[in-house]
């Protein structure tokens, strides 16, 4: 790894004192005191499926206090679904499709006010059947249709959402064909099937949505929010749904208390209030509304059936995912697709997978984490620990056998660069001691396994990310970005990259962010993008920036722009460096010959200010619909390994995790311990997806939306100190800013098979599905002790 | 969420003024179930428009040690139980259980008598607001979400402090208009969420007329990330050991019926018997059997009665080696 | 009808009006714009909304204004020591033990109870003191280890 002044180390992250002072503003903080201010609250259905006979808003609106009440004829009918399938009206018009599915708005003095007023709407609903399991919706013949008009809705991107999908209610039918799976299973030694599935998970974000929205009297909306994604998920939701041009929307954010690919829900409903009652207007979902009315993860049905040679190599592998999207779209076209590229990281010749997403009554699926990865992930890598049993393999050996290497070509078609998993596959089973017991002292009613398990993670490429940097005359270097600080300490790594290209310290940096007026398009923190993308637009701003310098620079210091460098302020001559003048002396007095204070009034005599832009623009290649292949469908891959020893007790099922230890291949790593701390999360987040979280879901109903009895791990569940180790080991990326890629979401996508792979070695039962329960460990481990076979249970 | 907040001084005053609002009223002590309940919206708390303020009242804060036997003001807070060296030195599974509730945090205003008067955690019942026009047992209504067809609320009981005080032969001490009274715990929990208690009547403290002999007490909470979490099971036992025969064994549940439960077909078997791997085992069985668990979106049925078993079993042998 | 409130708050005497319905952290962050306490749920879980009374730790999302009357609040804000931030402060920023933020005043401060009762603390005792505090950034690993050495630095100065 080549070394730099500051990139690649562990810098105090920006926003520290900031934080730990609770200086740091969220959207939360924004309209506190406000005069004038009004509060909003949203009517949620009670119904998984029903038809909207009659809306009674007179009572509600007479309430003392309230400004207005809001239903679907108060606003434009327009369908806005993120960007791929336009499928949600802003409030039901005619049908309620999931308890949760907002109905109507209200803004009062106070919330209180605007609470009560959700009570006195009278809404008369008629009931009609609803369907919660996919496999039963995505039938031809299902008596609940969800959208009827789904053919008719506006599909502006991803148009090779298949045409044959196979039911009424199955929104997205995604292929992927490459070489002959007949042929393959046919030469093959081995073939193991099996069904895996994953219950509905959660974010968790602390920070709930909200959003403060005001309409200014210049005609310009200022919207306030927690934000992710500002130009694609807020501005342009809240543009689609008002019918206003995004030039008059200002989306402006600051903190944002972790998002984890949640979106953002309050603010189309603070803007829609704003503007009818010309009021600012603050909306804050309760943690209930961000649990019932948020967008969930993915829920998907794996049927995975793989093909070996007797030495491990696999040949064939077929896949079938039927994910459950909820009521609406949300992302979950792109989570399908997307999910399935965690498959490119083994060599498999012949490949074929059929992934459907289905409509059900349930609360809506999106983004989360990962974006669909974790769960196929967690089938392959259970899967290969399965296949390696049978074949009385080692896990590690069959898994350095069938990964694939740098210059190949995958399952999607793409050649493989910047592949670093064999090296961490290396390190965390050293680390763990793979091959060895455990020493971990227990008691007797506790069997101690280790498991480990391979993840990654692809970025998007069909995306694009603009910057500016801006050179102070005093040579501070401020770069505006239009991605999100959601925890991850982008502005830090940004920074970074900024200071090294300026070779400037860290506090001769600004960064600003969170205001669409200054900032320039970026599809914001997501897919673990924002170093590699933003990053990469910085580069280029930079090098902008540094040609308009220079260009002004050279006349000064007799010399071609070509041979100037910057470095602490100063422009110097490369081969000559006691040339030099500083910054400020680019910016000339505007009345010449002045002294005192008229010396204040400086400015560049052309070009206005040093500011630099840069765009990156992913250039995909095209991608064939037919069999899911394409030369560039990815920016960069994450690669992950993850390794777990745990004990499980024999008597309750319950599962301990004694030691952990990840390793991550980010490209060249800008700040290793804000790496650290994504793996240290991932891991969490993976063992609460692994053991105790879901949904608990009876026919329509959240039954736990709260962060009691939705069970995230606490901090007595995870090893920590000597227990919990983080292992970096980039591979460099020809086109990452200074071979960096991202780290964000792998971090947790292994996390579970290593848990799952622990507790089959442990006390030999296997779960097919997360979260695999102390409740399910203990069924399986009554199953196994009365003869049957206590693996791969179904659900 | 809308209330008056009254603080009344003494008892007397509290009194009259449940008596004044009825069932507009509510006693509040530490309130970190009453609030959450009322922004809740459950059922049973929407109407309540006047919180009364009990925690000025003196002379309920306290552990006092005499002739007539321990008693515990029901406004200690979970925290001074935890760590009350008095209780410790007498009852440690009092100790025990206090400190298996919720946080640090939540034990420092929660109290002793909002832990056993605290409402229904039926997951169900907390989602009714949002999604059931028709309000079921424990609001006034004639239907089970979580139990279909059930004829009675089946809600687990989840007040934390109430095994450890049912195996003391615990006493409540009541308020009420017609003076101070005092009821057996067993009689005090009648179904989920009715205890024996009035609307105008205030919990005011805990006897243990009979301090137990014996120090072998120990309290085990089951749930699956900590103690944060709704006990999936809870066990207590106190038993009393001489010779290696037990002489008297107090076991009590939660988790494993609508109410805290005396195990007492399990105390028979170990009563009088030598203290062995199998009687416990045998006990734990019994224990199990006894229960009427049902699954309610926490936990299966089958697993609490499993689980009662293992924790009897752990909590008895555990206690056996005091 | 709005109703006096009579409390001191990070050593100041404080006394404002407020709704008897409200809860302490409405007033603290909307009234007093001590907005370093967050609401993360309103409902006691997660932990966020934790100050300190009378030097012990509360949920202040579930404790109602009123009964806040006389007595001493302290939040983030008011954590200071010798020369600038708090050993604990400092330590959260040198060992990286915050992302979001949202969960790091709270997360300070029941670290800061924990050590004011019990100066020396054992990692396993330090993650179950925290554990009503929920962090989902983290995962927690450098939080235990920010408080551990914060711990080393106070008994140092004690």
């Amino acid at each position: 790894m080549a070394e730099y002044s500051i990139v690649g180390k562990s810098v105090p992250r920006l926003d520290g004192p900031e934080k730990v002072m609770g200086k740091a503003k969220f959207a939360t903080e924004e309209g506190i005191g406000l005069p004038g201010m009004l509060y909003g609250k949203v009517l949620h259905s009670p119904y998984a499926h029903a038809r909207i006979l009659s809306i009674d808003t007179t009572r509600a609106e007479r309430l003392p206090g309230v400004v207005t009440v809001l239903t679907s004829k108060d606003v434009p009918p327009v369908r806005v679904g993120t960007y791929f399938l336009h499928d949600r009206y802003l409030f039901c018009r005619h049908t309620v499709r999931f308890i949760g599915d907002p109905v109507a708005a209200v803004a009062a003095d106070t919330v209180d006010i605007a609470e009560e007023a959700l009570d006195l709407i009278k809404i008369e609903y008629e009931e009609l059947p609803a369907v919660f399991d996919p496999e039963e919706a995505m039938r031809p013949d299902c008596p609940a249709v969800i959208h009827p008009g789904l053919r008719n809705y506006d599909r502006p991107t991803y148009k090779y959402l298949g045409d044959d999908l196979p039911g009424p209610n199955v929104h997205t039918y995604f292929k992927i064909r490459k070489g002959n799976v007949d042929d393959g299973f046919s030469k093959a030694d081995l073939i193991v099937e099996n069904r895996f599935a994953a219950k509905r998970v959660v974010q968790g974000m602390l920070e709930p949505y909200n959003a403060v929205v005001s309409m200014g009297s210049d005609g310009i909306l200022t919207v306030w929010a927690c934000a992710h994604c500002m130009y694609n998920r807020i501005q342009y939701i809240v543009s689609k749904y008002l019918e206003m041009p995004r030039s008059k929307i200002r989306v402006r954010s600051s903190y944002v208390g972790g998002n984890f690919g949640s979106g953002e829900r309050a603010s189309r409903y603070a803007a829609v209030l704003a503007i009818k009652t010309g009021k600012p207007v603050k909306v804050v979902f309760t943690r209930e509304e961000v649990f019932i009315d948020g967008f969930n993860r993915l829920p998907q049905i794996i049927y995975i059936k793989d093909g070996v040679k007797n030495d491990g190599t696999l040949v064939a592998r077929e896949v079938r995912v039927i994910a459950n999207s909820g009521a609406y779209t949300d992302y979950t076209p792109l989570v399908l697709r997307n999910g399935m590229f965690c498959f490119s990281m083994y060599r498999v010749p012949n490949f074929k997978l059929d992934a459907y997403c289905v409509f059900t009554n349930e609360p809506t699926s999106g983004a989360m984490r990962g974006l669909g990865n974790e769960q196929p992930i967690n089938a392959m890598e259970q899967q290969m620990d399965i296949i390696a049993e049978k074949l009385g393999m080692d896990a590690v050996e069959i898994r350095h056998k069938n990964l694939i290497k740098e210059g190949e070509e995958d399952i999607r078609g793409e050649i493989t660069h910047s592949i670093g998993v064999a090296d961490c596959l290396d390190k965390v089973a050293q680390w763990i001691g793979w091959g060895k017991p455990s020493e971990e002292p227990v008691a007797g009613n506790w069997k101690t396994g280790k498991g480990l398990a391979l993840g990654n993670k692809y970025s998007q490429i069909d995306t694009a990310a603009a910057a500016y940097v801006k050179v102070h005359m005093d040579g501070t270097v401020e770069l505006r970005h239009g991605s999100d600080e959601v925890g991850q300490g982008c502005n830090t790594v940004l920074a970074q990259i900024v200071a090294e290209q300026f070779q400037v310290p860290m506090d001769k940096v600004r960064v600003t962010w969170g205001d669409t007026d200054l900032t320039a398009y970026d599809f914001g923190a997501g897919s673990s993008g924002t170093t590699f993308k933003t990053g990469n637009a910085l580069v280029r701003a930079c090098e902008d920036a540094k040609r308009q310098m220079f260009a002004l620079a050279a006349p000064r210091l007799g010399t071609d722009p070509a041979d100037l460098e910057t470095r602490d302020g100063k422009i110097y001559v490369r081969y000559s460096p006691e040339r030099e003048i500083p910054i400020s002396e680019l910016f000339i007095p505007s009345t010449p010959g002045a002294m005192g204070t008229l010396m204040l009034s400086t400015c560049l005599p052309y070009g206005a200010e040093i500011i630099g832009k840069g765009t990156w623009f992913g250039k995909p290649s095209a991608e064939d619909p037919a069999t899911g292949q394409g030369r560039k469908l990815t920016a960069f891959y994450g690669y992950t390994a993850q390794a777990a020893e745990v004990a499980v007790d024999m008597e309750t099922g319950m599962v301990k995790v004694l030691r952990f230890a990840s390793a991550f291949d980010m490209g060249q790593p800008i700040n290793p311990k804000l790496c650290e701390g994504q793996m240290e999360g991932g891991m969490v987040m993976g063992i609460g997806s692994a053991l105790w979280e879901q949904l608990v879901m009876d026919k329509g109903r959240v039954l736990n939306p709260n962060f009691l009895d939705y069970q995230m791990p606490l901090m007595v569940n995870i090893p920590s100190g000597n227990n919990a180790v983080s292992f970096i080991a980039g591979v460099p990326h020809r086109e990452g800013p200074y071979g960096a890629k991202g780290v964000g979401e792998a971090a947790m996508t292994a996390a579970t098979p290593a848990i799952a792979n622990a507790v089959y070695n442990a006390v030999g039962v296997r779960i097919g599905q997360t979260p695999f329960t102390p409740e399910d460990i203990y069924r399986a481990l009554q199953a196994k002790m009365r003869g049957g076979k206590g693996n791969v249970l179904l659900p | 969420m809308r209330f008056d907040y009254l603080e009344p001084k003494t008892t007397e005053e509290a009194i009259a003024l449940l008596t004044r609002y009825g069932t507009e009223a509510k006693v509040i002590a530490g309130g970190t179930d009453l609030i959450k309940g009322m922004r809740q919206k459950l059922t049973r708390l929407r109407d309540v428009k006047y919180l009364v303020d009990i925690t000025n009242i003196p002379g309920w804060d306290y552990v006092k040690n005499d002739e007539s036997g321990l008693t515990i003001g029901a406004l200690t807070t979970l925290r001074n139980l935890e760590t009350s060296a008095e209780l410790r030195q007498r009852c440690p599974v009092i100790s025990q259980a206090a400190g298996r509730a919720g946080s640090v945090a939540m034990r420092n205003v929660a109290t002793l008598g909002g832990n056993l008067c605290q409402e229904s955690k039926c997951l169900h019942y907390a989602g009714i607001y949002r999604w059931a026009p028709e309000p079921c047992h424990h609001g006034g209504g004639s239907v089970c979400y979580a139990v279909p067809g059930a004829k009675s609320c089946q809600a687990m009981a989840t007040n934390e402090l109430a095994p450890a005080l049912l195996c003391l032969d615990s006493l409540v001490c009541i308020s009420g208009p017609a003076g101070e009274r005092t009821k057996r715990l067993e009689d005090f929990f009648v179904e989920p969420g009715a205890l024996a208690l009035s609307n105008t009547e205030i919990l005011t403290g805990i006897k243990i007329p009979v301090l137990p002999t014996s120090m072998r007490q120990v309290y085990l909470k089951y749930s699956y990330t900590g103690t944060l979490n709704i006990p999936v099971v809870g066990v207590a036992a106190v038993i009393t050991i001489s010779e290696g025969v037990c002489s008297d064994a107090k076991i009590a549940l939660l988790g494993a019926a609508t109410t805290p439960l005396r195990a007492q077909k399990a105390e028979k078997i170990l009563r009088g018997e030598r203290v062995s791997g199998s009687t416990i085992d045998r006990c734990s069985k019994v224990a199990a059997e006894e229960a009427r668990p049902v699954s309610d979106g926490r936990a299966s049925a089958q697993y609490r009665r499993a689980m009662i078993k293992t924790f009897t079993k752990r909590a008895l042998t555990q206690a056996a080696a005091l | 009808m709005k109703q006096v409130l009579d409390f001191t708050v990070n050593g100041l005497k404080k006394q404002v009006y407020v709704e008897p319905w409200w809860t302490l952290d409405k007033v603290l962050r909307e009234e007093l714009g001590l907005t370093g306490l967050k609401v993360g749920c309103a409902a006691g879980a997660c932990g966020s909304c934790t100050v300190l009374i009378d030097s012990k730790a509360v949920k202040s999302c579930l404790y109602p204004a009123m009964k806040a009357r006389w007595r001493n609040i302290l939040t983030i804000e008011g954590l200071k020591a010798e020369g600038g931030l708090h050993p604990l402060q400092q330590a959260f920023m040198d060992h990286f033990a915050l992302q979001c933020g949202y969960c790091t005043p709270a997360m300070i401060l029941i670290a800061k109870a924990l050590l004011d009762e019990n100066p020396d603390p054992t990692e396993e005792e330090v993650k179950d003191y925290l554990s009503g505090n929920l962090c989902r950034c983290t995962g927690y690993v450098k939080i235990v280890e920010a408080v551990l050495a914060a711990k080393d630095k106070m008994k140092v100065r004690r």
